[in-house]
């Protein structure tokens, strides 16, 4: 039998054809060269960050780069899955995507376009604030933030998208006060029934090691937004101790430091738990209590505040607060109310939360390269942080 | 995104690129039922889902509205938006296998260094990147579908009505540019309304006295479903006979030969697992022997009851229930040979079109609806939360029409 490939005459026709691609024209998908690039302002999950200017309008946007890291399967479906997911999610609490602009493919770059989401510019990031010891948020500016993060969350929960990638690095903040989920390069809509009704199994590879909730840790595949609410409590909590609260080094160090905080992993306080994968291969403190209020106790004064983190980094995700339910919570609807981030963040002159340098501090990407965000505290290499 | 975007005019569709390039409409309108079927074929192969096919083939109705059938070749595209739509709806296939699949030669292993596989990935890539562009990065579609099982749900439609119905939207996306030129809620009125011409059912008023399809979308008019539904049959009418032609001349720009792969539209029934629709509507279903289902959660306007029973009574006289069975024979699904099959129900339907033509009057009712009020709950996403001062329909972004 002859090789089917070699037998189609056919290749020949198409590719000739590609050759005139250089004179197509995309009314819905604009040269990238409408904007002047400012500075390099990241990294994010599959490319670059720029900061950049439309030509025309003036407006300041942000650029993100699609990095073509396997180029054998075309357009990377990560890149896909966030353009699917941010063209869906349209709310005050999410990052705005404004379209996706080209190069042109010229003989120059071999026919290859390189692609660029342009986001909505946001001065801060969360990350960036709270390692800025002179910036300092009041009670009610906490539940401000805390707030609208819920509230990001809530929205796209409802909307069966699971973020997979919570930490402070990626909470964004504009110069008016307006919070905004960004980052969607891991998330993944979790509404997919599998066709034989089998539950589905997502990779558990996902959520920066700090932020990363006990049930991935233990290898859960079939998890839920709870992983989400995991990540919030942690950067709760942060907004007091200005530096992540669990910083561990390995996966089984994050167990660790989990453990210390919210008790031992035991199938008495999370039912099920010894049917997880990992759960006999790690090994897990035994006789830890349950120390969340305690330990955060010196950092955090309001009883509503504690309440609320002590339900956030509850073990058991199915007995973990859900966004709407937090968002109902006392914390939020008792003196101090809520308030407007806006005076305090107009204090500071933006030169001194604009990325600046390159590339902008961040949390650690990879397991096993924490890789510490430089912090105001001299301590913070410790292993407990607070 | 402008949802516009993709709406186009007659005008529009009558002055595409493929046009301009010296292809009649008619023949531009066929080069997309081949390319459908190609879709179809390869995705078959590739165990890929209904819902992908039909967004790849909606990517590709949009494709060539911008782009020429004369520079882009009907199987080079078909495998572009069906690589495209498998990673969008997450049912990824990797570059290797989609072009097996095109070659025909799933199972086989192919050198992935020759010459001829590295030219025909790249092609694949480069046509995925320029249908990106074309689409504008716009990768999420309605489907019909969806707001016809939603609208179904509505009506409390018996499973028949929606399988009928389903199996007219899939069509409807093969045979016609339906999806350039109405909304999806149109589209999913057009076919419900087909499917109940075709198999006498009848969707009574609201307790509003409103039309069922004012719950869908209030724009849409008896004239204009009236209207579409023509268009439609009139396109089926002529489909089989274009498709016997393409037999005879083998015009399909490949050189295998095509009779197989084109009439390969096969029956959703057949493939498809169903969702059930709901107990209510299962249970209108299973009373189609003469009774009628109504929901007693909800008021029934006076004298409906009355009416249904009058109208019981003079379908049991006119033994109208012996030729219903005939009928739904006729173009059913069950006891068929799915590869014998596949032909006949695109023929089918102009056929029994004249049906109701020449036997006209005859006005019975089916499996009959209650409330529609009911199913607006489906229409409108769930409010959640007390104390918030936030407006819920905030919250609501996948769009219903």
């Amino acid at each position: 039998m002859s090789d089917p490939l070699q037998s189609s005459s056919y290749t020949n026709v198409i590719t000739s054809k590609l050759k005139g691609q250089e004179d197509l024209e995309f009314p819905f998908c604009d040269d990238s060269n409408k904007y002047e690039k400012l500075a390099k302002i990241g990294q994010g999950t599959f490319g670059e960050v720029f900061k950049a200017r439309d030509k025309k309008t003036r407006q300041i946007v942000a650029m993100k780069k699609v990095l073509m890291e396997n180029e054998k399967e075309g357009f990377p479906i990560t890149a896909l899955r966030e353009i699917k997911i941010l063209q869906l999610l349209k709310n005050e609490n999410v990052v705005d995507l404004i379209e996706i602009c080209r190069t042109k493919a010229t003989p120059y770059n071999r026919f290859k376009s390189t692609f660029y989401l342009i986001f909505e510019f946001c001065e801060h990031d969360l990350a960036g604030l709270l390692s800025n010891a002179n910036v300092k948020f009041s009670l009610g500016e906490i539940k401000k933030v805390m707030q609208q993060l819920l509230n990001g969350l809530y929205f796209i929960h409802s909307n069966k998208i699971l973020h997979r990638d919570m930490k402070a690095a990626n909470i964004l903040i504009t110069k008016n006060g307006v919070l905004k989920l960004a980052d969607f390069g891991l998330a993944r809509a979790f509404s997919v029934p599998s066709q034989k009704g089998q539950p589905n199994r997502y990779t558990n590879r996902v959520v920066t090691l700090w932020y990363r909730p006990p049930e991935l840790l233990l290898g859960e595949r079939t998890y839920t937004t709870a992983i989400d609410m995991w990540g919030a409590g942690c950067i709760m909590a942060e907004m007091w101790t200005r530096s992540p609260i669990m910083q561990g080094k390995t996966e089984q160090h994050q167990l660790q430091l989990i453990s210390q905080l919210c008790g031992s992993i035991t199938p008495e306080v999370w039912p099920g738990v010894d049917q997880l994968e990992l759960y006999r291969t790690l090994e897990l403190p035994q006789g830890q209590k349950r120390k969340v209020k305690e330990r955060l106790k010196a950092y955090v004064k309001d009883q509503w505040a504690l309440d609320l983190l002590d339900k956030l980094l509850s073990l058991d995700p199915s007995k973990r607060i859900d966004s709407d339910t937090a968002l109902n919570n006392d914390f939020f609807w008792t003196d101090p109310m809520p308030t407007d981030l806006y005076p305090m963040l107009s204090r500071y002159n933006t030169s001194m939360f604009e990325y600046l340098a390159p590339p902008r501090r961040r949390g650690p990407n990879q397991p096993g390269n924490p890789n510490p965000r430089p912090t105001q505290n001299p301590d913070h290499h410790f292993e407990r942080v607070f | 995104m402008d949802r516009k975007r993709w709406i186009f005019t007659k005008d529009q569709l009558l002055n595409t690129p493929s046009q301009q390039n010296g292809i009649d409409a008619t023949r531009e309108l066929l080069y997309r039922q081949i390319t459908a079927s190609l879709i179809q074929e390869m995705a078959y192969k590739l165990e890929l889902s209904h819902q992908c096919i039909h967004t790849a083939i909606i990517y590709m109705h949009r494709f060539y509205m911008f782009h020429s059938f004369t520079c882009f070749p009907q199987k080079q595209m078909a495998q572009a938006c069906l690589f495209l739509a498998a990673k969008t709806e997450e049912e990824c296939r990797t570059t290797e296998y989609v072009i097996r699949a095109a070659n025909g030669c799933i199972h086989q292993a192919i050198d992935l260094k020759s010459e001829a596989y590295l030219k025909q990935a790249n092609t694949l890539i480069s046509s995925e990147e320029i249908l990106l562009q074309t689409l504008g990065f716009e990768v999420n579609v309605i489907h019909a579908h969806d707001i016809l099982l939603k609208t179904c749900h509505l009506i409390h439609a018996s499973k028949e009505l929606f399988k009928t119905a389903y199996f007219l939207a899939t069509n409807s996306l093969h045979l016609t540019t339906f999806c350039l030129q109405h909304k999806p809620s149109l589209v999913a009125c057009i076919c419900i309304h087909l499917a109940c011409q075709w198999s006498n059912w009848d969707i009574p008023k609201s307790s509003e006295g409103k039309e069922w399809y004012y719950y869908v979308d209030k724009n849409i008019t008896f004239e204009m479903l009236e209207e579409c539904m023509q268009e439609f049959l009139n396109i089926m009418d002529k489909c089989p006979s274009k498709l016997k032609k393409l037999k005879e001349n083998k015009l399909a720009g490949t050189k295998r030969p095509i009779q197989d792969e084109i009439p390969s539209e096969t029956p959703p029934m057949k493939r498809q697992r169903l969702e059930p629709i709901s107990p209510a509507a299962t249970m209108a279903g299973s009373s189609m022997g003469g009774k009628v289902h109504v929901n007693r959660a909800l008021p029934i306007p006076n004298g409906h009851e009355q009416k249904l029973q009058s109208q019981q009574q003079s379908r049991n006289s006119l033994n109208v229930e012996a030729s219903l069975k005939q009928k739904r024979s006729d173009h059913g699904n069950e006891n068929v040979d799915p590869n014998e099959y596949k032909y006949q129900q695109v023929i089918k339907v102009p056929n029994i079109s004249t049906k109701w033509e020449t036997v006209p009057n005859i006005q019975f009712k089916k499996s009959i609806v209650s409330n529609v009020n009911n199913g607006m709950e489906i229409m409108e996403n769930k409010s959640a939360g007390t104390k918030r001062p936030i407006q819920d329909e905030k919250y609501q972004v996948r769009p219903h029409q």
